[in-house]
């Protein structure tokens, strides 16, 4: 069975946001030349929005005032940025939900899966067959707002292709129909590349049925193993995978104490002997521990979630972190039990031994993980940055700060002119400090702050930005240099004309 | 003839033991880290630093210029994928400027504790991890215990550790194997600035050594200040 879900990124968001169901819905991306529409709802396809389309285009497409005709107030379109992982979860945790129609359920073999492929062989009996099991499934999902087509067919790819292009909500394909049922449909059916449809095209090839008059033999030299395996699959001479979602069993472990416990000597143990059943459990699986969590039972204390920078097993690092958090919670009452949860799995490094001696870089990455990990873990997240030029001209939005354990983002980093950078302070005050000035020269230049004479004066460098954040910043900078030696990052703020220190060049 | 070559030879090897005593972890020429600034590195033994050195820099003023030279030798102490650790308390370390001077960002660990325990507690955990190759931090008091602390884990490490104190604190003694002071000079240049910077002292070598150094604020150029050259050029710049 093929359960479609049609515009699954639109109807993911509108199940989840059902306010927007009246508005139209434009997801966009970056494509290579800026930013693309992704995906839309019907309602944008009836202002002409297409997929593909430049997101200014479709924006320019809006329509900004009622028509006279209508006199209906437009709804306000909203714009999103598409979440392809977040949309393959969703999808994953649908499966996970249709297990219930059937015990192998997984998700088609795509880098955007809109379609769920269920193994329903001998469940149809349970819905009073396959025609009730699909009406079944439908209603079920509808209630989650979620709108599906559904085919069963004897195959993944029979099924894929009805389900997509058959006109029927609910299709079933008999054993010995499939080859007349797929005739009718369009060659892009068969799930191929676009060149190889383009191909197909101008041989006025539109058909599965028309392809399927060809020999059979020919199509690998004239269009590509591609198409001759997926039509092979589609009926039945070759066979498909289909990688069923599993529902992972967390792991938990606790300690049930007889009589509430205050000891840390006790708690402490207590949690080493947790630790290494966690660790076992994890062994059997050939994981890491990514994430875990601490609850005290019976108290209010504060749990503690230990976060990895890499999956790890190392039974004396993870105890070390652990500590150093045990060591700071403030037990008010005794603790009835302890319990460990593993929040999150990973595959562990793998280290290949060396005969002689281990890769240098490899072991300060290691070394750098523990250490990141312990300083998290003493500091807190927050504490424990990574940093990123952001191309923003004002000094205080130009660098942005990312926890060191969440993962680098992969955007490319801002291209900048180190000599323009080497012109900012080492020191940026987190707030502009007032600054008196005492005198200033004919040209208007500060030649006296707070009471020392200012030698050299360099600038002004001029930035007007932040129209968009609601005030508009306009200040010209200048490098003051004081006759005691500092230099000073100095600006004077062109809408009140005072001044203010914002940097120290240290 | 013997005699002379033996006692020579003697005398050659007695030196060595003398000078491994005074400085005991001793490198080799070619395994001291560079400070980026020739100039200063004449001043020190071996022309260089050891690995698992701490540095002090001491300046009369804040916005002297003084983590400018120390940022002249961060590229050298981040080589085999080692990363600069900079324990910001306060928040206002500028990671744009230190990308201006040449250190890419993906090397910096922005560390922001936020009580001093904390600090100090990072900044040995820092020294003791042989993936940073820098640790900097700016502290107006430290006791003997923690500088002690701090010089056996960059020992251990095997980093370099760039402490950023008062000038008051040359009153006091220190654990640092190298102690600058940089005191900002009169001279005003088109350019930049000039500091004078005093070796006030240093493991295993006389202290007291100086040189006037001329900081380009655009190119990042730190050149030797030489009073000779300077007046020639005024001389002729004059017509004379």
């Amino acid at each position: 069975m093929c359960v479609w879900c049609p515009l699954w990124p639109v109807q993911r968001r509108l199940s989840e946001q059902p306010e927007l169901s009246s508005r139209p819905l434009i997801l966009f991306a970056e494509g290579r030349r800026g930013l693309i529409v992704t995906a839309c709802s019907p309602e944008a396809l009836r202002l002409d929005i297409r997929v593909g389309m430049p997101l200014g285009e479709a924006r320019s497409l809006l329509p900004t005032t009622a028509s006279r005709r209508s006199r209906q107030p437009i709804p306000k379109p909203d714009f999103q940025r598409a979440d392809p992982v977040a949309d393959r979860t969703r999808l994953q945790a649908l499966a996970i939900h249709c297990q219930r129609y059937s015990p192998l359920v997984g998700l088609e073999d795509d880098p955007a899966p809109e379609s769920l492929w269920l193994d329903i062989s001998g469940s149809e009996l349970l819905f009073g067959g396959e025609q009730g099991l699909a009406e079944a499934l439908i209603t079920d999902l509808a209630q989650q707002g979620i709108q599906v087509r559904i085919a069963i067919a004897d195959t993944w790819g029979a099924a894929w292709a009805v389900s997509h292009y058959a006109d029927p909500v609910v299709s079933l394909v008999l054993s010995d129909e499939q080859t007349n049922a797929l005739a009718p449909l369009p060659v892009v059916a068969l799930r191929v590349s676009d060149a190889v449809i383009e191909c197909l095209r101008g041989l006025d090839v539109t058909t599965i049925g028309r392809l399927m008059s060809l020999p059979r033999a020919s199509l690998p030299s004239r269009f590509g193993k591609e198409l001759g395996r997926r039509l092979d699959q589609a009926t039945g001479l070759a066979p498909e995978l289909l990688t069923a979602e599993r529902l992972i069993e967390p792991i938990v472990v606790d300690w049930l104490f007889e009589d509430p416990v205050t000891d840390r000597q006790t708690l402490d143990h207590v949690c080493e002997v947790l630790l290494e059943r966690l660790l076992v459990t994890l062994e059997a699986r050939r994981a890491g521990l990514r994430e875990l969590t601490c609850r005290w039972l019976g108290t209010a204390a504060e749990p503690i979630s230990l976060r990895l920078l890499r999956p790890t097993t190392e039974r004396q690092h993870l105890l070390d972190l652990l500590r150093l958090q045990c060591e700071r919670v403030v037990f008010t009452a005794g603790v009835k039990g302890v319990r460990m949860e593993v929040v999150e799995l990973g595959l562990p490094p793998i280290r290949q031994a060396t005969l002689f001696e281990d890769d240098v870089g490899e072991k300060h990455q290691r070394a750098l993980a523990e250490l990141v990990d312990r300083l998290s873990s003493r500091l807190g997240r927050d504490a424990v940055l990574r940093a990123s030029l952001q191309p923003d001209p004002l000094p205080e939005f130009s660098c942005a700060t990312l926890p060191w354990l969440e993962q680098r983002s992969s955007a490319v980093e801002t291209v900048t002119i180190p000599s323009r950078l080497r012109c900012r302070p080492l020191r940026l005050l987190r707030l502009p400090q007032p600054l008196t000035i005492d005198r200033f020269s004919p040209d208007g230049w500060p030649t006296q702050v707070d009471r020392t004479p200012v030698v050299r004066v360099s600038g002004p460098e001029r930035i007007e930005s932040g129209w968009w954040r609601g005030v508009d910043a306009k200040r010209d900078y200048y490098r003051l240099t004081l006759a005691t030696g500092a230099a000073l990052w100095a600006f004077c703020d062109l809408k009140s004309g005072r001044w203010f220190l914002h940097g120290l060049f240290d | 003839m013997v005699g002379d070559e033996h006692r020579a030879e003697t005398l050659r090897a007695l030196r060595q033991l003398c000078g491994k005593v005074a400085r005991p972890h001793e490198a080799e020429a070619e395994h001291r880290l560079s400070l980026g600034i020739p100039a200063l590195e004449v001043l020190l033994p071996g022309r260089g630093l050891e690995r698992g050195s701490l540095v002090e820099w001491l300046s009369p003023v804040e916005g002297s210029g003084v983590a400018t030279l120390a940022m002249q030798g961060a590229l050298a102490a981040l080589d085999q994928h080692r990363v600069w650790a900079v324990v910001d308390a306060t928040g206002e370390f500028h990671p744009p400027a230190a990308r201006g001077w040449g250190v890419p960002l993906e090397s910096l660990l922005l560390l922001r504790p936020t009580s001093v325990a904390d600090a100090v507690w990072t900044v040995e955990q820092c020294l003791r991890c042989p993936a940073i190759g820098l640790t900097w931090f700016r502290t107006e008091h430290l006791s003997d215990q923690v500088a002690r602390r701090w010089k056996l884990a960059a020992e251990i490490g095997g980093g370099i550790g760039v402490l950023f104190r008062p000038e008051a604190a040359a009153r006091h003694a220190s654990w640092a194997d190298v102690r600058w002071r940089v005191q900002p000079r009169g001279a005003v240049r088109p350019t930049g600035r000039v500091v004078r910077v005093e070796l006030v002292s240093c493991r295993g070598a006389f202290a007291g050594g100086s040189v006037e150094l001329d900081v380009n604020d655009a190119t990042g150029d730190v050149r030797l200040v030489s009073a000779v050259a300077g007046a020639t050029t005024a001389v002729r710049a004059a017509g004379a």
